[in-house]
């Protein structure tokens, strides 16, 4: 959907600002400043009181993001269940950094908790979260999406 | 194994109810409370929650009545009423289980809750990650409307309210309550100065309450059974049950209920199975990743809220660690935590987490000097003394616990 037809899903008060801008996210990849823009329009606000907003939550993206968003939760009981050298195998079969961002393809993040805490190792790709990803289970996981 | 057969009131249907079926609910005598409560001025309502002495298990442990009586008091053409499922706590995951496992549960409390404070729109935040969650409130609701108990006419009453669920955005500090209406208002969710109190100048600047959602299952029950049966319950000054999430270290780990005033030994010995086989117990992290340590020495605390207590509860996470583990790890993945979650707002806390991350990290990787430990002593007096929210205070405290029992050899040495 396009960020005018998501705005005519809402009418513009306040409190529909953030599901907007979250939606506008999640269709179009990231709220760009075009988009932003119409939705200041709309809501009768600046850009920046638009941006503002949608460059401080995680889930909201302002830049173009990878294809494949791999999520590595680094909650203290994942972390200590093995989160870490999950992630490094993660890191080194693909062959970049938790964080780079020059690969237009895949990007390893790691998050807060997902509220699974029992069954960490957690570790979400796409939309999809998986338990007990211990380092030897992460790599047959990772073939399957990217071929 | 004697306490888990005690009193139970939040998981006490848990299994037995269909999350997806408001009859299933009823049958367990399911929104009785409401119709009692329905019956009877909402003053009456509030002056038994008063009475009742709950008590907030969102963090703060504060007294749900009187937090209810200063809306209630508010002359305003509209307040507002919000249930917090923002939970993102590491090692916490109680009001997702609540929310899966009897959704209407929470509803029920909520309605009873607006009523008692004269609300007539009430939200359910929810933390993102929460699919299934998700899913079920929103059937609950659905099946609420249907059924005549959310609308117009609360069963049949001149009460009239609705309820639905607000998504968050995925922030642990849109959990804060001022934090959480900024961010329904579309803005970055950083915490408000107070007063003024949410409660007095919330949503929209109209009066709103905030509750955790295991706070409000309390409401069902005080309701039926009575403050006064209540306010035996668990512990004096802080009664009832708490969910606890114990992980780490244990035979069992997983979520128990249990009565106020239980000691860690008791979780850990009567409910989560005991220490591990193979393990040797350290001590016990009560109340998340900002949480007091209980090593031996303080087992046998009782676990309550307000003010005379040396192990602060929280939201009631508790990590049982034993001896094999890896400290300067840790405090980085927690920094690590801090950091990413840090709203930004103020000082302290934006560049204390920042520098307090790059010191732990030369920690880890063997290259820890004297001003190191000088600075990080620095950072976490300023994250504790001059935040803005208490989430300064969480990011210094775990740090300082590590100091405390002196179980970091570089620490130690470092300071003759
Ligand atoms: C940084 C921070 C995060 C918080 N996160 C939550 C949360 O996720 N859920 C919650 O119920 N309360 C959270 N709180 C506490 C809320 O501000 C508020 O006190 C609580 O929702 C009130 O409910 P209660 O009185 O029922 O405990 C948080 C507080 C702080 C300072
Ligand atoms: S202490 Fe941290 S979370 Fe709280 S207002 Fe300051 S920057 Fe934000
Ligand atoms: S700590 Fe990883 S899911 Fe909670």
């Amino acid at each position: 959907m396009t960020t005018q037809n998501i705005l005519l899903h809402y009418s513009p008060q306040r409190r529909n600002l953030l599901p907007v801008i979250k939606e506008v996210s999640r269709e179009e990849g990231f709220v760009s400043e075009t988009a932003a823009d119409l939705i200041a329009k709309y809501f009768n606000l600046t850009r920046a009181e638009v941006l503002s907003a949608a460059t401080f939550y995680s889930e909201v993206k302002t830049k173009k993001q990878p294809e494949l968003i791999i999520k590595v939760c680094d909650g203290a009981n994942c972390n200590l269940k093995g989160s870490e050298e999950t992630l490094r195998q993660i890191e080194l079969f693909l062959g970049q950094k938790e964080g780079d961002e020059h690969n237009a393809l895949v990007k390893i993040e790691r998050v807060s908790c997902f509220g699974q805490c029992l069954s960490g190792p957690n570790v979400q790709i796409g939309e999809t979260i998986y338990d007990k990803i211990f380092p030897d289970r992460v790599i047959d996981l990772l073939r399957g999406y990217l071929e | 194994m004697k306490k888990q057969k005690s009193i139970k009131i939040i998981t006490k249907y848990w299994g037995e109810i269909d999350p997806n079926s408001l009859e299933s609910y009823r049958r367990k005598s399911g929104y009785e409370a409401l119709r009692k409560a329905l019956r009877q001025d909402s003053e009456v309502i509030l002056q038994e929650i008063i009475k009742s002495g709950l008590r907030g298990r969102g963090g703060a442990g504060f007294l749900t009545g009187a937090k209810w009586q200063l809306a209630a008091e508010k002359n305003s053409s509209k307040k507002y009423f919000i249930a917090n499922l923002n939970e993102s706590e590491p090692g916490v995951f109680k009001d997702r289980l609540l929310a899966e496992n009897n959704p209407h549960q929470i509803v029920e409390g909520l309605i009873i809750a607006a009523y008692a404070v004269g609300a007539t729109r009430a939200f359910i935040y929810l933390n993102p990650c929460y699919k299934k969650a998700k899913m079920l409130l929103e059937n609950a609701l659905r099946e609420a409307y249907e059924k005549k108990i959310l609308g117009k006419s609360v069963m049949g009453s001149f009460f009239e309210l609705e309820i639905e669920v607000f998504e968050g955005a995925g922030s642990y500090v849109c959990g804060e309550e001022s934090a959480l209406v900024n961010s329904m208002e579309g803005r970055r969710a950083e915490p408000r100065k107070r007063p003024p109190f949410v409660c007095e100048q919330g949503l929209e600047n109209f009066p709103t309450v905030v509750n955790n959602v295991e706070t409000l299952a309390n409401i069902p029950e005080i309701i039926l059974n009575g403050a006064d049966n209540y306010r035996h319950l668990g512990a004096i000054d802080s009664p009832g049950t708490k969910l606890f999430c114990i992980d780490g270290s244990v035979e069992s780990p997983g979520l128990y209920e249990a009565l106020l005033g239980v000691t860690t030994r008791e979780l850990i010995y009567d409910y989560a199975g005991g220490v591990q086989r193979g393990k040797d117990f350290l001590l016990a992290q009560i109340g998340g990743v900002g949480g007091f340590f209980a090593p031996t020495g303080l087992l046998d605390e009782p676990l309550v809220y307000g003010r005379n207590t040396k192990l602060a509860l929280g939201s009631g996470g508790i990590l049982v660690l034993d001896k094999m583990v890896d400290w300067k790890k840790l405090m980085v993945s927690w920094m690590r935590f801090f950091q990413r979650e840090s709203c930004g707002k103020c000082v302290p806390c934006r560049e204390g987490t920042f520098r307090a991350l790059a010191i732990l990290r030369r920690l880890e990787q063997g290259d820890f000097s004297e001003d190191d430990l000088k600075d990080l002593k620095k950072i976490i007096w300023a994250l504790e003394k001059t935040s803005f929210c208490a989430f300064g205070r969480f990011a210094a405290n775990g740090i300082k616990e590590v100091m405390r029992y002196e179980l970091v050899q570089d620490f130690k040495e470092r300071l003759i």
